[in-house]
């Protein structure tokens, strides 16, 4: 299970990195 | 094939589909951005530039809203409506939340039970819906963040098009918003529908989203 629990973690790290980034981008005005 | 990848297959293959797709954005939406800087007398941007703009953010985020916010209604939906016929349905009689011996919570968790679904209390409430509510808070989020990045990418718009920028409030009125939001949520609704609809009377062997091949039409809940 430690490679699903792996992917669990990379799946959520992936969306709130993601949106972490795009609204910088946006808070930025760029 | 490593035990590791096999076991993963699935989030695997769709996070590399993911990546490629997004991959293809980047440079598709860059192609379209520069012709758009050269109708407006502007210099073209380079790949980064393009990459860190709220123009290539916006047009990621507003589709991940609507899928996140397709998930949450069908995680929800599925609960309480049914589709007779469909494997996407629960039985016809077993709409609402059903039993705690049905759900093996509190007393009727069993040995591998996860801890939430055993313990009762406020930790069994938000565990026993935390699917649909994580579905729920990303939507909201990706929904949030659509609208700082549409904002910024429609002012930086009206600004090469020697127009006023707006203000954030006044960008959630704008057609832009909306536009972007509803043309990504009718497309979601039709395709979740489709696919409750649709599998009531076609079937895709071994595929657990599709009922066994040799069900009856009428059969609901069934997957094989």
């Amino acid at each position: 299970m430690g490679s699903v629990r792996a992917l669990f973690v990379a799946y959520l790290s992936l969306i709130g990195l993601g949106l972490a980034y795009f609204a910088l981008l946006g808070l930025l005005g760029r | 094939m490593r035990r590791s990848v096999r076991d993963n297959g699935l989030g695997l293959a769709f996070g590399g589909l993911f990546l490629a797709s997004l991959i293809g954005q980047a440079f598709a939406g860059l192609a379209q951005f520069n012709e758009q800087q050269v109708v407006q007398g502007s210099e073209p941007v380079s790949l980064l530039d393009y990459l860190t703009s709220s123009s290539f953010a916006v047009d990621v985020v507003e589709n991940w809203q609507s899928e996140y916010l397709q998930f949450f209604f069908y995680v929800f939906a599925t609960v309480w409506l049914v589709q007779r016929g469909s494997p996407e349905s629960k039985e016809l009689d077993q709409a609402g939340t059903e039993s705690d011996e049905d759900q093996r919570v509190g007393p009727h968790a069993q040995d591998d039970s996860p801890a939430w679904a055993r313990v009762g209390g406020w930790r069994t409430l938000v565990f026993s819906r935390s699917l649909g509510l994580v579905m729920g808070v990303v939507f909201l989020l990706c929904w949030g963040v659509q609208s700082i990045a549409g904002w910024a990418a429609y002012n930086s718009e009206q600004l090469g098009q020697h127009q006023d920028p707006v203000r954030w409030t006044g960008y959630l009125a704008a057609p832009d918003f909306w536009n972007r939001t509803f043309q990504n949520w009718q497309s979601e609704m039709l395709a979740v529908g489709s696919m409750a609809v649709l599998s009531v009377y076609l079937r895709q062997r071994g595929s657990p989203e599709s009922k066994p091949v040799g069900a009856a039409h009428d059969d609901t809940g069934q997957t094989g």
